[in-house]
């Protein structure tokens, strides 16, 4: 199998070998046989494709970084209880959460999507019942826990979306 | 990632233009359309929108329990737990009928095999006797886990058939039926198997507001959950879930 025809053209976007004859490249899309134009707009959809990514990406992030940051709080809050009177249980409650959003922490790395959302509605959960235990804690800190749910909601919708453009990204073979 | 052509010495022609591809072609070399049309439908819906009836469900449940459990608003004792009980019925019973084409594949009895059933029911009693011993050794309450006292059953006529019909028949099926059947569905659409498993556990777990009770609520939500990814079935969930909560009932109407 040797024989190797010799109007041969490499594909510039993934190595492959093609026929020349061929106007897109089999593998990748990539339009091989087409115009300079053709192939401009393929390495642009390649790179609005990696933009939104990374956008997406950088949504991950702050959405993590908010689950680090609730731990942290609840871990505080943890602390505060414990030295009140009467308050070991709700110490104890506290550790115990900030733990379990430790662990989504740790999860999202490897799992945005489902770390984040699972934070989201123990977040929302903790909110509510604290909201029907004291209604003044709806209000306290309110533009932190607004902050904190814009964080999350993008993070979910990103996490989705990220792995969307991976997977288009890796059939056009422009992802390492 | 499903497989790019079944058969290299077959054929095959282009979806769009009807040209002829080559057996390992991911692409129409002639018009650049994929051969492969990954079944990306669901990620291009918005992520909340599948996941509506997930979070509604959710936060009607999370809003009817906190008012029982935070609030005077319910009646004491027995009457309180019925009301609360009825409303809660009512909601899943809602939600099942709005999602029964998905549900109901789920209750087919074929392909239940009497060795895993078995398995689970030995599993879930096991579960329960050693998550007794353990709750009681850190002092949680059993009203921790299953939510309601049995205490609560005492003033009616049979207080153990009553337990038995509110703490084990009724979250047996109708917490199976949401978070094996309905949410599990829901989340499946945006997540793999495994996943969906993870996520449907912890909040199958955070849903009891009881802290504590997360250290094996949310391992049993997990096997539960996985019976239900590798079986497509809930009949093991139904089952695993009665006899676990059963167990625990029994033990404590028996004062152990």
């Amino acid at each position: 199998m040797d024989t190797t025809p010799p109007d041969v053209i490499k594909c510039e976007n993934c190595q492959a070998e093609n026929n020349s004859a061929t106007k897109f490249c089999p593998q990748c899309s990539f339009p091989v046989g087409g115009t300079e134009e053709e192939k401009r707009n393929f390495r642009l959809l390649v790179s609005s494709k990696k933009r939104l990514l990374s956008d997406a990406q950088d949504k991950i992030k702050s959405a993590k970084t908010a689950v680090w940051l609730i731990a942290g709080l609840t871990f505080v809050m943890g602390v505060v209880a414990g030295f009140a009177q009467e308050g070991f249980t709700l110490m104890i409650i506290n550790f115990f959460l900030a733990v379990v959003y430790l662990i989504m922490a740790a999860w999202a790395n490897n799992n945005p999507f489902g770390a984040i959302l699972t934070a989201f509605i123990i977040y929302i959960t903790i909110n509510v019942l604290n909201a029907f235990v004291d209604p003044a804690t709806l209000a306290s800190g309110i533009i932190v826990k607004i902050f904190i749910i814009g964080a999350f909601v993008k993070g979910i919708r990103s996490a989705q979306e990220a792995q969307g453009y991976m997977k288009e990204l890796e059939q056009i073979k422009a992802i390492n | 990632m499903s497989e790019v052509n079944p058969e290299p010495s077959a054929t095959v022609v282009c979806n769009s233009c009807g040209m002829a591809l080559g057996p390992h072609d991911q692409f129409c070399g002639h018009c650049g359309k994929a051969v492969v049309y990954e079944t990306i439908s669901a990620a291009r819906q918005d992520v909340f929108e599948i996941l509506r009836p997930l979070l509604a469900y959710y936060c009607i449940t999370l809003v009817i329990l906190s008012v029982y459990k935070f609030t005077s608003l319910f009646p004491d004792g027995f009457e309180g737990m019925l009301l609360v009980s009825v409303i809660d019925m009512a909601v899943a019973l809602t939600f099942w009928v709005l999602n029964v084409r998905e549900v109901s594949p789920l209750f087919s009895f074929t392909g239940v095999r009497p060795s895993i059933l078995l398995f689970t029911i030995i599993g879930a009693m096991l579960g329960g006797v050693v998550i007794h011993v353990v709750a009681g050794l850190i002092q949680v309450s059993i009203s921790d886990d299953v939510f309601y006292n049995p205490y609560l059953f005492h003033d009616t006529a049979w207080p153990f058939a009553m337990a038995t019909l509110f703490i084990c028949v009724q979250p047996a099926l109708f917490e199976e039926v949401a978070f094996r059947g309905f949410m599990f569905n829901n989340l499946q659409k945006l997540a793999p198997g495994m996943t969906t498993v993870y996520i449907s556990s912890f909040i199958f777990g955070i849903i009891h507001l009881a802290i504590v009770s997360l250290l094996w609520l949310v391992p049993i939500g997990a096997a539960f959950a996985f019976l239900r990814l590798r079986y497509k079935t809930l009949w093991y969930g139904v089952a695993g879930h009665f006899v676990y909560n059963f167990t625990i009932t029994v033990l404590e109407f028996a004062g152990i």
